[in-house]
C-alpha cells in the first residue's frame, strides 16, 4: 500500500490492534505512525510541490478540529508552520512552546534536536493530506509512553520520532539521567558496594581507578557525576552480575507463570510463523525501556569465502557436512562438534581451560592442517586431535568463531544482542529468549551447543578453576566481536574497556540462562496460531515497515546525521 | 638530569593468559597476592611512584587481558609506552615460546621510533612452584639474542625480585624518555642488572 503513496487508515488498523494485546498493539501502533509519516515525507519528495498556503490553511483546520489537541493551541501551531514555510526562524520558539505544554517530557531539549525538528517541520505544512490520523487511534491507547501526542500531523510525528531518536543517543552516551536502567542500578551498585567493601576484586577497583586516572591526566574534567555514576555502573563488573543473579530467578517463574514449549519441539514452519510475533514482543520490552529497536540490514558485504573450515559461514559448513556424511545434519557444523567433544572429553578438567593459550605455532600449524584435511580425514579427527593439547584445541575454537564472516549471534541481531545491557534484568532475560528465538536454525544450534559446552565447563569449576567469570570473559570477544560492536571512538581505552565489561556481563547471563534461552512461551505459540490470518495481515505491515525503511535509508540517514546519534541507519521494525 | 623527562611513565605488561601480570603488578603496587584465579578483563592500570635516580617519577603500569580480546584494543593502548614488560610462566613452557610474538605485536601496534632499542624488560613468573619447565638458560639466552633485554625470575606469590625488577623497569623507561640527551651511567646500569640477576637465580633453586 505504501507503494501507491497512501498512508494506513486507523480503521483498517484497529481491527487488527483489537485482537492484540495492549502493548503489542501499541508497538504496532507507534510504528505505523512511523510509516505513515515516512511515507507522507515520501509522497512529498516525489511530487515537489512547493509550498501552498491553502495547505497551511488546511493543516491548520485539521488541528483545530482535533479532539486531543492538548498541548499546541492551534494558534501558535499555526503561526511556526506559516514561520517555517516562509523560511523564517522560529524554531526555539516553537520548542519552548512544546515544552511549556509540557507533556511530561522533561528531558533536556539539545541543539540537535532543534535541528531535527526544523528539518521537519519545515517540510510538514506543504504535506498533502491523504487520510487524516484520526484522532481514534489514540483512544484505545493506554498512553504509557511519554510521547506528546498532537493531533496536527507534522507535531505528532516529529515529536515522536524525536524522542525515539534522541533516547538512542543519549542511552548509549551513558550520561542521560533520565535512563531508566542506570540510575536504579547505581544505586543498589552502592549498596552492593557497601555490603561488599571486603571483597577482593583487584580489578574492577582498578578499572574504576582507571576512570578516576583518566580524569586527572587528560585534565579535561568534562564528564559530570552521572557520567561517573554510569561508567562506574558498567563497569563494575562483579558487583552487577551479583546484583542481578538471584532474586530475579524466582521473579522470573512467579508472576508470569508461563508455560514454555523447548524451540526445538516446534516445526521451521512454526517457527517461521512465531518470528513476527517475537518481533513484536521484544518492540514491546524495547520501547517499555525507551531503547529503540535497531534493526541492522543484513550484511551485504560479498567476500568469497576462501577457506574450507575458517571464514566460512556457519550454512555452507553444513552443507557441506551434510554432503560428505549424506545424513541430516542437527544443524551445528561437524568440525565444532568434534572440537568441542574433544574439548569436553579431555580437558574439561585442566586447570585454566579455554584461558591458557596453547602454543602459537603449534595452533598455526594445527590450523593450517585442518583448513586442508578435516574434509578428507574427518573420520579420524580423534588421533588427529590427539597430537595437541587442548589448549591449542581451545585456541583453535576462539578463531573459528571470531573468523566466521558473521558473528555466531548474526550481524543483524548482535547489536541488539549487546543493546539488551540497558534492559532490566526481568526484560533483559526476556529479550535475550527472544533474540535466540530469532537466530537463523543453523546458528541457534550452534550457539546452543557451545552454551551447554561452556556450562559444562562451569560445572566442573572446582577443577579447572574456571568459574562463570573467568569462561564469560574469556568467551565474550568470540560472542561479540570487536569488529561488530566497538565504541564509536576507537581511541578511547575507557569506552572500550566499559564495552568489554558490558559484553562480558551479557555473556555471563546468556551462559546462566543456557537452556531456558530456548523455551518459547507458550502463550506467543497460541497467539501465532491462533491470529494466522492477522499475522499473515501484520507480516504485510512488517514487510511494509521494513521495506519501507530499507528503500528510505536517505530519509534516515538525514535524520540521524542531523541528530548525531550514531553511524548507522535507523531501521523500524514491527 | 636533563629536564626535558617527563615524570609520568607508561609501562606495558604483556604475556599469556595466566601468566601472573595481574599479580605482579598487584605484589608491586599493593603488596598484595591474592590466590583468586581470575581472568582480566579489557585492561586495568595502576600508578605508583618511585624515586629513580633522586627523582621522583610516577610509574603508571597498565596490566593486560591475556584472552585475545585484548588484540581489538591496539594502537591507542600501546601509544606512548616507555617500557614493555614481557612476562611468561616459568611453568608453562608455551607461555615462554609465545613472548616472541608478545614483542613482535607489542613492536607493531606501538611502533616506536627505535625498535631496536626500545626497553623490554623480561620476567619469568612463579619460580615459588616446583614443576618449573623453563631454565634460566634457556631465558636468558634468548634475552641475549634480542639485544640484551634483562630478564628477571620473579614470584608475585613471594614478592621475590619484583621490586627489583620494577626497579629496573623504571630505570629503562626513563631511559627511553632521555635517549636523545647525552648518555649517562644508564647503559652500565643495565649491564649491572643483567649481573644483579645471576645471583637471584640460587634463591629460585631453594623452592
Amino acid at each position: 500500500m505504501y507503494k501507491q503513496g497512501l498512508e494506513l487508515h486507523t480503521t483498517e488498523l484497529e481491527p487488527v490492534l483489537k485482537t492484540l494485546s495492549k502493548p503489542h498493539a501499541e508497538a504496532i501502533r507507534k510504528r505505523v505512525i512511523i510509516l505513515n509519516h515516512t511515507v507522507r515525507g515520501r509522497t512529498k519528495i516525489r511530487s515537489k510541490r512547493k509550498p501552498d498556503i491553502r495547505d497551511v490553511f488546511r493543516d491548520f483546520d485539521e488541528s483545530s478540529t482535533g479532539t486531543r489537541s492538548r498541548s499546541a493551541t492551534p494558534d501558535s501551531l499555526d503561526s511556526i508552520q506559516v514561520d517555517d514555510v516562509w523560511g523564517t526562524s522560529s524554531i526555539p520558539n516553537f520548542v519552548r512552546i512544546f515544552e511549556e505544554n509540557g507533556e511530561s517530557n522533561t528531558k533536556a531539549t539539545q541543539h540537535s534536536q532543534k535541528k531535527h525538528l526544523k528539518q521537519k517541520v519545515r517540510r510538514t505544512p506543504s504535506a498533502p493530506i491523504k487520510s487524516g490520523l484520526s484522532p481514534d487511534i489514540f483512544r484505545g491507547s493506554n498512553m504509557r509512553c511519554d510521547i506528546p501526542l498532537h493531533s496536527t500531523h507534522g507535531v505528532e510525528l516529529v515529536g515522536y520520532s524525536r524522542i525515539g531518536t534522541i533516547n538512542l543517543a543519549r542511552g548509549r552516551s551513558g550520561s542521560d539521567p533520565a535512563c531508566s536502567v542506570g540510575a536504579p542500578r547505581g544505586e543498589r551498585l552502592r549498596n552492593v558496594n557497601s555490603e561488599n567493601n571486603t571483597s577482593d576484586d583487584s580489578s574492577d577497583d582498578c578499572i574504576n581507578k582507571l576512570n578516576k586516572n583518566y580524569k586527572q591526566i587528560s585534565k579535561s574534567d568534562n564528564e559530570c557525576p552521572e557520567n561517573l555514576l554510569m561508567t562506574g555502573d558498567v563497569i563494575s563488573f562483579e558487583n552487577i552480575c551479583r546484583d542481578t543473579c538471584g532474586p530475579d530467578e524466582v521473579e522470573d517463574l512467579s508472576p508470569s507463570q508461563k508455560q514454555y514449549l523447548d524451540i526445538v519441539l516446534l516445526s521451521e514452519i512454526e517457527i517461521k510463523r512465531l518470528q513476527s510475533i517475537i518481533w513484536l514482543e521484544l518492540a514491546t520490552i524495547f520501547d517499555r525501556n525507551k531503547i529503540s529497536l535497531d534493526r541492522r540490514k543484513p550484511y551485504k558485504r560479498r567476500r568469497k569465502e576462501e577457506g574450507n573450515l575458517f571464514g566460512v559461514s556457519l550454512s555452507a559448513l553444513i552443507r557441506r557436512d551434510q554432503q560428505i556424511t549424506g545424513t541430516d545434519s542437527n544443524l551445528v557444523p561437524l568440525f565444532l562438534e568434534n572440537l568441542l567433544a574433544e574439548i569436553t572429553l579431555r580437558g574439561s578438567t585442566e586447570e585454566g581451560i579455554l584461558r591458557i593459550a596453547g602454543n602459537r605455532q603449534k595452533t598455526e600449524a594445527l590450523y593450517n592442517e585442518l583448513e586442508s584435511i578435516f574434509y578428507l580425514k574427518f573420520e579420524n579427527m580423534d588421533t588427529f586431535f590427539s597430537n595437541y593439547t587442548v589448549h591449542e584445541l581451545s585456541a583453535l575454537l576462539k578463531r573459528w568463531l571470531r573468523e566466521l564472516p558473521q558473528p555466531l549471534l548474526t550481524n543483524e541481531l548482535v547489536q541488539l544482542f549487546y543493546q539488551c545491557h540497558k534492559l532490566s534484568s526481568l526484560d533483559q532475560k526476556k529479550a535475550f529468549s527472544l533474540l535466540c528465538q530469532l537466530l537463523p536454525h543453523e546458528n541457534r544450534n550452534t550457539f546452543r551447543a557451545l552454551l551447554r559446552f561452556l556450562s559444562n565447563i562451569i560445572h566442573l569449576q572446582n577443577e579447572n578453576k574456571m568459574n562463570l567469570h573467568n569462561v564469560a570473559t574469556i568467551i565474550a570477544p568470540s560472542f561479540f566481536p570487536p569488529q561488530n560492536v566497538h565504541p564509536i571512538d576507537k581511541n578511547s581505552i575507557e569506552e572500550q574497556v566499559k564495552m568489554a565489561a558490558i559484553c562480558c556481563r551479557l555473556t555471563n547471563v546468556l551462559i546462566t540462562r543456557g537452556e531456558k534461552l530456548f523455551q518459547v512461551p507458550k502463550n506467543l505459540i497460541t497467539e501465532s496460531k491462533s491470529k494466522k490470518k492477522i499475522m499473515r495481515k501484520k507480516k504485510f505491515f512488517q514487510l511494509e515497515v521494513m521495506e519501507n525503511s530499507n528503500e528510505n535509508t536517505a530519509i534516515s540517514t538525514l535524520i540521524n546525521e542531523e541528530s548525531k546519534t550514531k553511524n548507522h541507519v535507523h531501521h523500524t521494525v514491527v | 638530569m636533563a629536564s626535558r623527562k617527563k615524570s609520568l611513565l607508561k609501562v606495558i605488561i604483556l604475556g599469556d593468559s595466566s601468566v601472573g601480570k595481574t599479580s605482579l603488578m598487584n605484589q608491586y603496587v599493593n603488596k598484595r597476592f591474592s590466590n583468586q584465579y581470575k581472568a582480566t578483563i579489557g585492561a586495568d592500570f595502576c600508578t605508583k611512584e618511585v624515586v629513580v635516580n633522586d627523582r621522583v617519577v610516577t610509574m603508571q603500569i597498565w596490566d593486560t587481558a591475556g584472552q585475545e580480546r585484548f588484540q581489538s584494543l591496539g594502537v591507542a593502548f600501546y601509544r606512548g609506552a616507555d617500557c614493555c614488560v614481557l612476562v611468561y610462566d616459568v611453568t608453562a613452557p608455551n607461555s615462554f615460546k609465545n613472548l616472541d610474538s608478545w614483542r613482535d605485536e607489542f613492536l607493531i601496534q606501538a611502533s616506536p621510533r627505535d625498535p631496536e632499542h626500545f626497553p623490554f624488560v623480561v620476567l619469568g613468573n612463579k619460580v615459588d612452584l616446583d614443576n618449573r619447565q623453563v631454565s634460566t638458560r634457556r631465558a636468558q639466552q634468548w634475552c641475549q639474542s634480542k639485544n640484551d633485554i634483562p630478564y628477571y625470575e620473579t614470584s608475585a606469590k613471594e614478592g621475590i625480585n619484583v621490586e627489583l625488577a620494577f626497579q629496573t623497569i623504571a630505570k629503562n623507561a626513563l631511559e627511553q624518555e632521555a635517549e636523545a640527551d647525552v648518555v649517562n651511567d644508564f647503559p652500565d646500569q643495565i649491564i649491572l642488572n643483567s649481573q644483579n640477576n645471576r645471583p637471584g637465580n640460587p634463591d629460585n633453586c631453594q623452592c
